[in-house]
């Protein structure tokens, strides 16, 4: 009876086939895909952040970079919205600010309020 | 299809982002894992509905794991690779036990004698070697051979030594060797 060497060939078919499998893999439907995802959506965390997050990714690149002067909207996340918007229109030059130029005139607005702003800085100082 | 650091990072930052909830990110995160989870349902399990079932099961294990995930600590991937392994593991345990002939004769698309001697392409033949294969070595296999794990990631993934895992992947390919060999002539592996 005639021993068979060991044959190499086996072993190399076998790796040729696992390449044929890494090759085609089986891919998931478009229905377990959809469905899947729709649970992403369900189990997803819904933060106030998210619904900014998602305005923000639309932003310009200069909006972008003011935005980063908070650190991204990690940072701004610590801003109120109201906060941000008034920042946006002040910087956009979109409210025409008047020069005033100065002189050494006093002008006296409001007669006796002296004593007023007096009670306003001190209510402002107590929150 | 090994992965490198950069994806490990990147699979990180993608989980944060769904996490924190970017609705972005929720696309992203399904279609970057489901296709590993459920390539190792069909794997194991050689059942496209059960397949579904645990690649389905093991997304939403990694859904509600998101929030708390520590960047740098473990791969994403590796997470997913062991829940879903578990959940293929509790699956095959549930199967009623058939006696060695009658699994043979099974009408749900199990693998006959006939089957393979008529398989011309080599990958379906290996495929259905691959699950006759005991299913810690057909576990072994498939992660070293055809998901490209490096042998330590395995062996964090079945929980078990490296050495261990080294011993179950050659036993296993010996076991597929041998299946395939009988079939050379017809799968045209001598024209090679």
């Amino acid at each position: 009876m005639t021993m068979t060497k060991p044959d190499h060939r086996n072993e190399r078919a076998v790796d040729a086939a696992f390449a044929s499998l890494r090759a085609n893999p089986p891919h998931p439907s478009s229905e377990l895909f959809d469905k899947v995802l729709a649970r992403a959506l369900a189990e997803q965390p819904v933060l106030e952040g998210a619904r900014v997050y998602a305005e923000a990714e639309a932003l310009p690149g200069f909006w972008a970079e003011v935005l980063g002067i908070f650190g991204g909207w990690r940072g701004a996340g610590g801003l109120t919205t109201a906060m941000v918007v008034g920042l946006v229109i002040g910087l956009s030059g979109t409210v025409q600010l008047p020069i005033y130029e100065a002189t050494d005139e006093v002008l006296d607005l409001m007669p006796g309020g002296t004593e007023i702003f007096a009670e306003i800085n001190v209510e402002n100082e107590n929150g | 299809m090994a992965l490198d650091a950069t994806d490990t990072d990147e699979d990180d930052r993608l989980l944060a982002r769904y996490g924190s909830g970017d609705p972005a990110a929720a696309g992203l995160v399904v279609a970057r894992f489901l296709p590993l989870a459920y390539r190792i349902g069909v794997r194991m399990l050689k059942d496209a509905s059960q397949a579904d079932d645990v690649a389905q099961e093991a997304m939403i294990r990694l859904f509600r794991m998101a929030p708390g995930w520590q960047p740098g600590q473990a791969k994403v991937t590796t997470w997913l690779y062991r829940v879903t392994v578990n959940l293929c593991t509790d699956h095959l345990r549930k199967r009623p036990t058939l006696p060695l002939d009658a699994a043979q004769d099974v009408a749900d698309g199990a693998a006959t004698a006939e089957d393979r001697l008529v398989a011309q392409d080599r990958s379906v033949a290996l495929d259905l070697a691959l699950g006759d294969l005991p299913e810690r070595q057909r576990l072994a296999v498939v992660l070293r051979h055809i998901e490209g794990l490096a042998n330590p990631e395995i062996a964090e993934v079945m929980g078990i030594g490296t050495e261990a895992v080294e011993s179950l992947i050659a036993r296993g390919k010996r076991g597929l060797t041998a299946a395939l060999a009988g079939q050379r002539a017809a799968l045209g592996y001598d024209d090679d």
